[in-house]
């Protein structure tokens, strides 16, 4: 017996179902974020270096 | 007309002290004759000073979140109040690894993506896309595709795209960038991993 497949999720996006509890997030942005922050977010996009996920 | 002067001299006094005297914000008042032909009639206090009835008086200022507000009322009227600090708003972003899946022609990458918002952060949306190495930077290997507006707290997808198998190798991860109504785009994030395939420049479904 092989390995079944894994689930093909459309290239438009696919519907998940899942809660809130059930992903650890990472990156945050609010309308309290520090300006600093913001700052570096921009700078990033401009040399199109997204922020990692884990940081 | 004579009996206006003293009014016009008593407002630069009262708009000076106000400015000094509020910290966060400023006032002025303006002598309306027109809304006051007999400006002798009655007196009110504002911000400790004496002034004619009916007298219009403007206020601006930031509030304690740096907001600009305006707004003008007459003296002897109940005076509006500043306006509070916007309500706060916040979102967090997750983007899964991305995994690669078949083979040949038939391959592809997958990954998944969520938002939650909390606070008056109105309505949301995501977007994603799979970038590609090059010695330029990263550039994208499909288009970007993306969630509908939503004023659910939490939207969750998962997405894919083909790979063009054979077309050169490159390192290959995706990005996603949320977006709330009450705050705006949020900053690109980028899966932990990433994946080098042969998969050509551009996705042959972007």
């Amino acid at each position: 017996m092989g390995e079944q497949p894994p689930t093909r999720y459309s290239p438009d996006g696919t519907p998940l179902g899942r809660t809130a509890n059930d992903i650890r997030f990472t990156t945050s942005y609010s309308t309290e974020t520090p300006r600093a922050r913001k700052l570096r977010w921009l700078i990033r996009d401009v040399f199109r270096r997204p922020v990692k996920n884990s940081g | 007309m004579r009996t206006a002067r003293p009014l016009s001299v008593m407002a630069v006094g009262l708009a000076t002290a106000a400015v000094l005297g509020s910290g966060t914000s400023a006032s002025a008042v303006t002598p309306d004759a027109a809304d006051n032909p007999h400006p002798s009639v009655g007196h009110v206090m504002v911000d400790g000073h004496r002034v004619v009835t009916g007298t219009t008086i403007g206020e601006w200022g930031r509030t304690t979140k740096g907001e600009s507000y305006s707004f003008t009322y007459k003296a002897g009227d109940a005076k509006p109040a500043a306006p509070a600090a916007p309500a706060a708003a916040s979102c967090s972003v997750y983007i899964s690894d991305v995994s690669f899946h078949g083979a040949g022609a038939g391959a592809w990458f997958q990954w998944e993506t969520s938002q939650a918002c909390s606070g008056s952060f109105g309505s949301q949306k995501l977007q994603t896309q799979m970038w590609r190495s090059s010695w330029s930077g990263p550039r994208g290997y499909n288009n970007w595709h993306g969630t509908g507006l939503t004023s659910s707290s939490f939207i969750d997808y998962g997405w894919s795209t083909d790979c063009n198998d054979g077309g050169g190798t490159y390192t290959y991860y995706p990005v996603m960038q949320g977006y709330a109504s009450g705050i705006g785009w949020g900053p690109k994030t980028r899966s932990d991993n990433d994946l080098r395939k042969g998969c050509g420049t551009r996705s042959p479904n972007p």
